[in-house]
C-alpha cells in the first residue's frame, strides 16, 4: 500500500546529502511536491499517481542538482565570502605558527636566546615604563590637580618653596582669581603619645582650616569643613587611626603630641597616595599664634613662612596673575635688599615633584632627568633585544630559504610570506610576554629599592599598563620582525630551490651594523657605570677637612634649655670624648650666609656663618691652623670669630694677625681668634665656601658628641644613660654624622646601582645575541673548518679566523660609543666641583671589558667548531 | 511549446512579472504561468527554484517563510524595489523586440 509520507521520506533522503541543495531548499521542494500532489488529488487522481507526476515535474535528480549547483557557487561567493576568507586566514596562521613552533622546538637554544632576550628586554621596559608612569602620575589623583599652585619666591637668586609669612592672606584677599588658599608647615617627625604607646610619627602637618578645600582628600570620618577649624584638632590618616584606635570610630579621642599639647581627633582621611609630592600621616589645626600670623595682614620680610597652596579658578591667565602678584608684593614695602631681587611665582602642583629646584622643598624630590635617563636606557636595552632577534632570524635565513622557496613555488605571494614572518615574530614576543611579566613582578621590588620610589601600579592605572604592554608587544613584534619579513620574503624560488642562492653581502652588512650598534650601546652603559662608581668612591674617600667618624648628632627641640645639663651628664659617662652643639658640619644644615661689603681694597666677600657651642672644633675634629678655639677661659669669646683658611684668605687676614684682626659680622666687629683648615660643608657637588664660626651660649637644638675611638654601640648606650634622666618624656634619636653625610650621596649610589644593573643586562643581552650568532655562523662554516683542518690549520689559527670578524665589530662599536660616552661623562662630571680625573683610561677599560665578554661569548662556539673532528664535519652531508 | 532557448530567455521576465502582481511561492508561480499560457509553458521545479534563488542573491526578490496547514512551511517570494526596476527594464526590452517583430511581420512593409 502506497504511503505518501514514506515516499516523501525516501525522496528526501536521496536529496538531503547533496551539497548544492540546502535544508531550506529541500523544504521548499517538498512543499512544492506536496502542493502538486494535493492539487492532483483534488482533481480526483490516486495518491501514488499524483505523487509520481509531481516528482516528474521536478525534473531528474541530475538536472535538479546541476541547476542548483549553478546557483550554489553564486551563493557561496555572495554570502560566505568573509567567512571563508577568515577561515583561510586562520588556517594559514595556524600553519605559520605550527611551522614556527616546530622550528623553535628543533632549535631550542635559538628559542631560549630569542625568547629569553626579548623577555628581559620587555621586562626592563615594563618596569621602567611603570617607574616613569608612576613619576608622571604625581599629584594627578587630586580632582583639582590642574588648578592647584604653590606660591613661591626667589630670594637673592635662590628659589624658595615658601613665601614670606603673612603674604598669602593678603594675596588671597586681593585677587578674585584665587578660589581658595591654604598654608601649612610640615614636621619631619613628632612624638605621638596615646596611653602607653609612644612613637615618632613621620610627616605631620600643621595646617589652616582651608587645607581640605585645596587638597580635597575625602574624609572617612568627620567633617572636612570644621575638622581643622579650632586649635587643638587633628586629622589622622586611616592607617595611623587604625594603629591607635583599631576599627572603632576615633572621633573625639585625644592624643598627645610632643609631650605638651593635647589634640582631639576630628577626622580620619585616607592614607596619602605614594604619588603625592608631600607625604604626611596627620594634620593638626593651627595654633592661635599661627592663626594670628596667617591672618594678621602683616608681611614679615625677609623670613620664610609656611608652604602656601592656592586653588585658582579654571581658566585663569597664569602669567598675568603671576606678574600682578609680583607687582602687589613689591608694593607692600619690603626692605630694599628684598625688593631688588624678589620674584614671586606660582608653581603648578603637578610639576613640583619632577621639576622643582626650590630649596626647602616639602617632599622627596624627583628629577625629570632621571626619567629621560632611565627611559633612554630602557629603549637601548629593548633595541639590543630586538636586534638580537633580527640578527638570529637573518642568520638562520639559509635554513629557511628552502621553505620559502617551496611556499613560493606553491603560489604564496610576497605579502603572505611577510605575514608569515611577522606572525612568527609576534608569536615569539607573545611567548616572551608572560616571562617578561614574571620577571617584571619579580624585579619590581628591586627597582623600587634602587630608585627609592614606591611604584604603585594601581596609582598608575591598570588600563594604561595594559595599553603600554600591548604597545610594547606590537612595536617589538613589528620592529624585530620587519627585516626578516622583508628579507626572507624576497628570495627567488628558482635560485633557492636549485641551490644557486648564496648568502648576500647586503644581509651581512645589516647584521654587522646591528652588532656594532649593540656594542656601541654597551660601551656607553659600561662607561656610565664605571664613572658613577668611581665618582662615588672618590667623594666618599675624600677628606672633608674634619673627622666625621665617631661623631653622634642628636636633634631635639627639648634640648634647648637643658643643653648644659645634658653636656655635664654626658661627660660623666666613660666613653664620651667631648660634647658640643651647633650645626653638624658636612651636611649644610642651618647655615646662614652673610655678605661683607667691599672695604679698604678688600673685595666683597660672602661668608657662610654658623653659631656653635664651646668645644665644637674638638668635637667635630677641625684642623686648627693658627690661634685657638672658643674657650670658656676667655669671657670675651661671644664677640670672637673663627675663620676657615679660605675665609681668612678672602678677607686678607694672615695667620700672624690672628688675635688682632677683626671682621664686621652682623653689624659688630668680631675678633678673629683662630683659623682652621677648609671643610667641605656641602656635598662635593659644590665648591668649598669661606666659613666663619661664631660662639653661642644657649638654645641649641642639636648636640654633637664624639665617642671614644672604637666605641660605637657602647657609646650610644652611654648617651642613652645620660639622656633618660633628663628627658624621660622624649625618645632618644641619635645618628652618626658619617652616615648622615653619606646619605647626601644616596642619589649617586642609586644611580650607580641602577646603571650597573642595566649595563649588566645590556652586556648580557648583547653577548647572548653574539653567542647565538656565532653558533650559526660556525655551523655554516663547518665544512670550511673541516677542510682547513685537514690541510693543517691549527685550532688557534681557526679561533682567530672565526672570531676576528666579531672582534672587528666590537671594536668598531666601541669606537662609535666611546666619543658619546666621553661627552656624557664630561657633562656629568661638570656638575661636581670635585671629581677624579676620569677619561680615556676609563673608556678604554669599558671597551676592554666589552671585548672580553664578547670574546667569551664567541669563543665558546668557535672553539667547539674548531675542535670538531674534520672526519665528522666533512661527512655532515 | 517554445524552444529551449526561448524558455530560458523568458524565464526571468515571466517570473518577475508574476511576482509584480503580488507575493507568491514556487508551485503557484508554475501554475499561474501554465494557466496563462494555456499549458504551453510548463517549468520543472529544477528550473524555477534555482532561478528564484539567483534572483534572491542578486537582491531582486526577498523571501519569507510562512507556516502552512500541513507539513513543511511555504517560502514566499516578493519583489524588492530593485526587482521592480529590473521588471520594468525587462518589460521595455521585451516590448522593443516584440514591436520590431510585429513590424517585420506586417504584410506590405517595405524595407528601404
Amino acid at each position: 500500500m502506497f504511503n505518501l509520507e514514506h515516499a516523501l521520506a525516501a525522496w528526501r533522503k536521496a536529496l538531503q546529502y547533496r551539497r548544492a541543495v540546502s535544508a531550506d531548499d529541500l523544504e521548499e521542494l517538498e512543499r512544492h511536491v506536496r502542493d502538486h500532489t494535493a492539487a492532483r488529488r483534488r482533481q480526483g487522481w490516486g495518491e501514488e499517481a499524483a505523487f509520481r507526476e509531481a516528482l516528474q515535474h521536478l525534473g531528474t535528480f541530475a538536472q535538479l542538482e546541476t541547476e542548483y549547483q549553478k546557483v550554489f557557487w553564486d551563493k557561496v561567493r555572495h554570502q560566505r565570502t568573509w567567512r571563508h576568507q577568515l577561515n583561510g586566514i586562520l588556517a594559514m596562521l595556524k600553519n605559520y605558527w605550527k611551522v614556527t613552533a616546530r622550528t623553535l622546538w628543533r632549535h631550542q637554544g635559538y628559542a631560549v636566546i630569542n625568547i629569553g632576550g626579548l623577555a628581559v628586554g620587555l621586562a626592563v621596559c615594563l618596569v621602567i615604563g611603570l617607574f616613569v608612569a608612576h613619576k608622571l602620575s604625581y599629584d594627578r589623583f587630586l580632582p583639582n590637580a590642574d588648578h592647584v599652585y604653590r606660591l613661591e619666591q626667589t630670594l637673592e637668586g635662590r628659589p624658595m618653596a615658601v613665601p614670606p609669612p603673612g603674604l598669602t592672606y593678603l594675596v588671597e584677599q586681593q585677587f578674585p582669581e584665587i578660589r581658595g588658599a591654604t598654608v601649612f608647615q610640615r614636621s619631619d617627625q613628632r612624638l605621638f603619645t596615646v596611653g602607653e604607646d609612644r612613637q615618632y610619627v613621620e610627616g605631620v602637618l600643621q595646617a589652616d582650616s582651608a587645607f581640605f578645600r585645596v587638597f580635597p582628600y575625602p574624609l572617612l570620618h568627620g567633617d572636612a569643613a570644621t575638622a581643622l577649624a579650632a586649635p587643638g584638632q587633628i586629622v589622622l590618616a586611616a592607617s595611623l587611626a587604625q594603629r591607635y584606635f583599631g576599627d572603632e570610630n576615633p572621633l573625639g579621642q585625644v592624643l598627645q603630641l610632643d609631650t605638651r599639647n593635647e589634640y582631639v581627633v576630628t577626622g580620619v582621611m585616607p592614607d596619602v597616595p605614594s604619588n603625592a609630592h608631600f607625604q604626611f600621616q596627620a594634620v593638626t589645626s593651627f595654633s592661635a599664634r599661627a592663626r594670628a600670623m596667617r591672618y594678621g595682614g602683616e608681611v614679615l620680610w625677609p623670613y620664610f613662612g609656611y608652604y602656601a597652596y592656592l586653588e585658582l579658578h579654571p581658566g585663569t591667565d597664569l602669567p598675568a596673575l603671576t606678574s600682578r602678584i609680583q607687582q602687589y608684593a613689591t608694593s607692600l614695602n619690603p626692605p630694599d635688599f628684598v625688593k631688588e631681587r624678589l620674584k614671586m611665582y606660582l608653581r603648578p602642583a603637578t610639576r613640583i615633584h619632577l621639576y622643582s629646584d626650590a630649596q626647602n622643598e616639602i617632599g622627596v624630590q624627583g628629577d625629570i632627568r632621571y626619567l629621560y635617563l632611565f627611559g633612554g636606557i630602557a629603549l637601548l636595552i629593548l633595541l639590543i633585544a630586538c636586534t638580537n632577534y633580527t640578527n638570529l632570524a637573518t642568520a638562520r635565513a639559509a635554513r629557511r630559504s628552502r621553505e620559502v622557496g617551496v611556499r613560493k613555488a606553491l603560489g604564496a605571494w610576497r605579502g603572505q610570506l611577510m605575514t608569515q614572518f611577522f606572525s612568527e615574530s609576534l608569536l615569539l614576543v607573545l611567548l616572551a610576554v608572560p616571562l617578561a611579566l614574571g620577571l617584571a613582578v619579580w624585579a619590581l621590588p628591586l627597582v623600587e629599592h634602587l630608585t627609592q620610589a614606591e611604584i604603585d601600579p594601581q596609582a598608575v592605572g591598570y588600563g594604561w599598563l595594559a595599553l603600554l604592554a600591548t604597545g610594547f608587544v606590537l612595536t617589538v613584534g613589528l620592529l624585530s620582525g620587519s627585516y626578516p619579513a622583508l628579507f626572507l620574503s624576497a628570495f627567488r624560488p628558482v635560485q633557492v630551490l636549485r641551490g644557486t642562492w648564496a648568502p648576500g653581502r647586503q644581509r651581512d652588512a645589516l647584521r654587522k651594523t646591528l652588532v656594532t650598534l649593540q656594542f656601541a650601546i654597551t660601551t656607553v652603559l659600561l662607561v656610565g657605570t664605571a664613572a658613577v662608581y668611581l665618582q662615588l668612591r672618590y667623594v666618599q674617600s675624600q677628606s672633608l677637612g674634619f673627622e666625621q667618624a665617631q661623631v653622634v648628632t642628636i636633634t631635639n627641640r627639648a634640648l634647648g634649655p637643658h643643653y648644659e645639663a645634658f653636656k655635664t651628664a654626658l661627660l660623666q659617662q666613660p666613653r664620651i670624648q667631648s660634647v658640643s652643639a651647633g650645626p653638624p658640619p658636612g651636611i649644610a644644615h642651618m647655615t646662614s650666609r652673610t655678605k661683607l661689603a667691599e672695604k679698604d681694597g678688600r673685595p666683597e666677600t660672602e661668608l657662610e656663618f654658623m653659631e656653635v657651642a664651646y668645644d665644637y672644633a674638638e668635637t667635630v675634629g677641625l684642623h686648627l691652623l693658627a690661634g685657638r678655639t672658643f674657650s670658656a677661659a676667655f669671657g670675651t669669646d661671644t664677640s670672637a670669630v673663627m675663620l676657615s683658611a679660605s675665609a681668612a684668605a678672602a678677607l686678607g687676614i694672615a695667620p700672624e694677625q690672628v688675635g688682632e684682626a677683626t671682621v664686621p659680622l652682623f653689624d659688630t666687629e668680631k675678633r678673629v681668634i683662630g683659623i682652621f683648615a677648609d671643610i667641605h660643608n656641602h656635598a662635593l657637588r659644590e665648591a668649598v665656601r669661606p666659613l666663619a664660626l661664631g660662639l653661642k651660649r644657649d638654645r641649641f637644638y642639636t648636640a654633637l658628641i664624639r665617642l671614644q675611638p672604637g666605641a660605637k654601640q657602647v657609646g650610644l648606650a652611654d648617651i642613652e644613660q645620660a639622656w633618660q634622666p633628663l628627658f624621660p618624656e622624649h625618645l632618644l634619636d641619635a645618628r652618626f654624622l658619617d652616615t648622615r653625610i653619606e646619605q647626601q650621596y644616596v642619589s649617586e649610589q642609586r644611580l650607580a646601582q641602577v646603571f650597573s644593573v642595566f649595563a649588566g643586562l645590556a652586556v648580557l643581552l648583547a653577548c647572548l645575541g653574539l653567542f647565538g650568532l656565532a653558533a650559526f655562523l660556525a655551523a655554516q662554516r663547518t665544512k670550511e673548518i673541516g677542510i682547513r683542518k685537514v690541510l693543517g690549520a691549527t685550532s688557534a689559527g681557526l679561533l682567530w679566523l672565526l672570531s676576528k670578524d666579531f672582534v672587528r665589530l666590537v671594536l668598531l662599536g666601541f669606537l662609535l660609543g666611546a666619543p658619546l660616552a666621553y661627552l656624557g661623562l664630561q657633562r656629568w662630571l661638570a656638575t661636581y666641583a670635585y671629581h677624579p680625573d676620569l677619561g680615556v683610561g676609563l673608556i678604554a677599560l669599558a671597551g676592554a671589558t666589552a671585548l672580553v665578554f664578547a670574546l667569551a661569548a664567541v669563543g665558546y662556539q668557535v672553539l667547539r667548531a674548531a675542535r670538531q673532528d674534520p672526519a665528522e664535519s666533512l661527512r655532515y652531508e | 511549446m517554445p524552444g529551449k532557448a526561448l524558455v530560458a530567455a523568458s524565464l526571468k521576465p515571466l517570473v518577475l512579472s508574476v511576482l509584480a502582481r503580488g507575493p507568491s511561492y514556487g508551485y503557484d508561480i508554475i501554475q499561474q504561468v501554465q494557466a496563462l499560457s494555456d499549458g504551453k509553458i510548463l517549468w520543472t521545479a529544477g528550473t524555477l527554484y534555482p532561478l528564484l534563488h539567483r534572483l534572491e542573491t542578486q537582491g531582486l526578490v526577498q523571501t519569507e517563510w510562512q507556516p502552512s496547514e500541513d507539513g513543511p512551511r511555504r517560502k514566499y517570494y516578493t519583489l524588492t524595489p530593485a526587482g521592480e526596476q529590473a521588471m520594468a527594464q525587462e518589460q521595455q526590452e521585451w516590448m522593443e523586440v516584440h514591436a520590431t517583430l510585429l513590424k517585420l511581420w506586417q504584410p506590405g512593409l517595405a524595407l528601404e
